[in-house]
């Protein structure tokens, strides 16, 4: 038998991941999302060459705020593009073939990297901007600006997540208000350090919270996973991610407490 | 012998109260086979069973000599399917050529540069080079359906399985379609479910005649077609003896049915045969019930 064109060599998420990170950062919610730290980046770095920006946690927060907003879009995004098959009708096509759910799910999870490379070059680009007029962010802005970059990576895979467990295109749009309008203002100030796109204040405590940001977008990429793979394939990364989660999150209510422990209650 | 690429026995679908398919046994081998029959039939539940994504609810089924209920099996016969649904979906913003790409990954094809090869050679062969750049959504019916049919010649399948190709298609497209089909390399196995008897003639050395969830059945068009010797007639005016007649472009009209003694015979064709049969089946049903 002759052997068939176009071989399979190594595994296809790369392959996946490549095209649907190309469709997510040309998808036009997400151009209207990169729209927003551009914005606020243009706004920062027009006041750091007219020497009147004094500090990035006083000036530059409207480039980081930009970056939740393009964070925001991914997830709409991402969740279209996880609803494509529903909406297309290609759901039978699809399932002809050989690869299966999980590892379409795996490469839709593995793009999100794509906007938040795009996140982070944008605020790269800032940070560059403003060391070349000597205002370098301190160590503790640094993180809370990685902190931000890796909330765009959360938010794209909570899009996903809530394609696969909530498959309407609504859910998102109401999640993204959600995010945007409700979560601070409604959480006790004792629980704000456990909100992803908060900043917390000292540097160890930075580092917790975005080791817990990693945690929680682990728990979602799982919690995605979840509705197609085998439980028991999952259920290292699970209790990994969790005890990350849940390590990271004691850490941060402890020392972000009034009274040790009892914001917990 | 030569071992079936799709091999079904006793095969049952039901979709609650309605049996769609009823102890269907069959195997069919390389060349173009022709599925044919009425709407409701079953052809496109035999379809989908032989594609992989319905499960039957009773008998046994092996495809490829591999076994579906397997799910490593199962991803060894999907790598060598191809298929074409009879209401193929699109992804209206991407081009033609990123939709075809797109179903390569999921077949697997994960080096970029043989996947893209492979992406041209088939867009190539269903016409559809020139406009490979174009957006989905600004292609007309029949290049659609033509992409649906190029995804489905990704990797050569083995088998190829074309539910209601050309449906939709205007008839130099259907005629191209033929081409295509005819000129099919390594010889696959396809199965081409339609109710286009003139798809049938000029393909399949094999026609499966469906109706009501069984095969009624089963040969080439020629002995389908000769089951109506002695049953189809010519006359100048309407014969209400027939089960079905027509007036045709010469203003004679064509009957089917039990002839009259005086009737001017002629040679049926798979058409009068099919009317015969799913008529009968129709008939045989009113009369049970």
């Amino acid at each position: 038998m002759s052997t068939a064109p176009g071989r399979t060599r190594g595994s296809v998420v790369p392959a996946l991941s490549r095209t649907e990170g190309w469709k997510l950062v040309s998808h036009p919610i997400f151009l209207v999302g990169v729209a927003m730290p551009l914005l606020g980046s243009a706004v920062f770095v027009g006041s750091i060459i007219n020497g009147s920006a004094v500090s990035w946690e006083e000036d530059g927060w409207m480039a980081a705020v930009g970056v939740l907003m393009l964070g925001i879009m991914t997830m709409v995004a991402t969740n279209n593009a996880a609803l494509r098959d529903r909406r297309s009708h290609t759901a039978e096509q699809h399932a002809s073939l050989p690869v299966r759910p999980p590892i379409r799910t795996s490469g839709l999870l593995a793009a999100t990297l794509w906007p938040t490379c795009v996140a982070a070059l944008l605020l790269a680009s800032v940070v560059v901007i403003g060391a070349l007029q000597d205002l370098t962010p301190s160590g503790i802005e640094l993180i809370h600006l990685i902190g931000f970059v890796v909330s765009v990576l959360l938010l794209g895979a909570i899009g996903i997540a809530l394609a696969a467990w909530a498959p309407s295109p609504f859910v998102a749009p109401v999640v993204a208000w959600f995010v945007l309008f409700v979560t601070p203002g409604e959480t006790p100030a004792a629980w704000h350090s456990l909100i992803p796109w908060e900043t917390v204040g000292e540097t160890d405590l930075a580092v917790w919270h975005l080791v817990y940001v990693f945690g929680l977008t682990a728990v979602v990429a799982v919690i995605a996973l979840a509705k197609t793979a085998r439980a028991r394939s999952l259920l290292v990364p699970a209790l990994i991610s969790v005890a990350i989660v849940v390590t990271a999150g004691v850490v941060l209510l402890d020392r972000t407490c009034p009274v040790g422990g009892v914001c917990l209650l | 012998m030569q071992q079936a690429t799709i091999d079904l026995t006793g095969v049952e679908k039901r979709f609650g109260a309605v049996r769609a398919l009823d102890g269907v046994t069959i195997g069919i081998g390389p060349g173009v086979t022709g599925l044919l029959g009425p709407n409701g039939a079953g052809k496109t539940t035999m379809m989908r069973i032989a594609a992989t994504v319905l499960a039957p609810d009773g008998g046994t089924l092996r495809l490829l000599d591999r076994d579906p209920t397997d799910a490593d099996d199962r991803v060894e016969i999907r790598r060598r399917l191809g298929y074409l649904p009879q209401e193929p979906g699109f992804y209206q913003r991407f081009t033609a050529f990123e939709f075809v790409d797109y179903v390569a990954i999921l077949k697997e094809m994960s080096d970029r540069r043989s996947r893209h090869e492979e992406v041209r050679r088939v867009l190539e062969i269903a016409g559809l080079a020139d406009v490979s750049n174009r957006k989905v959504k600004a292609l007309s019916g029949g290049m659609r359906r033509r992409l649906a049919f190029a995804q489905a010649l990704l990797r050569d399948p083995e088998l190829l399985l074309l539910d209601e190709p050309t449906a939709g298609l205007d008839p130099e497209q259907r005629l191209r379609f033929r081409e295509l089909v005819s000129n099919l390399p390594n010889h696959p196995t396809v199965v081409l479910s339609t109710h286009i008897t003139e798809d049938i003639t000029a393909l399949c050395e094999r026609v499966i005649v469906v109706a009501e969830g069984v095969i009624r059945f089963d040969g080439s068009p020629e002995t389908l077609a000769a089951t109506a010797s002695g049953r189809v007639w010519l006359a100048e005016s309407a014969d209400p003896r027939a089960t079905l007649s027509w007036r045709m472009g010469d203003g004679r009209h064509r009957h089917i049915g039990d002839p009259p003694v005086d009737a001017e015979m002629t040679t049926p064709t798979i058409d009068d045969a099919y009317l015969l049969m799913v008529g009968s089946v129709r008939g045989d049903r009113e009369a049970a019930a």
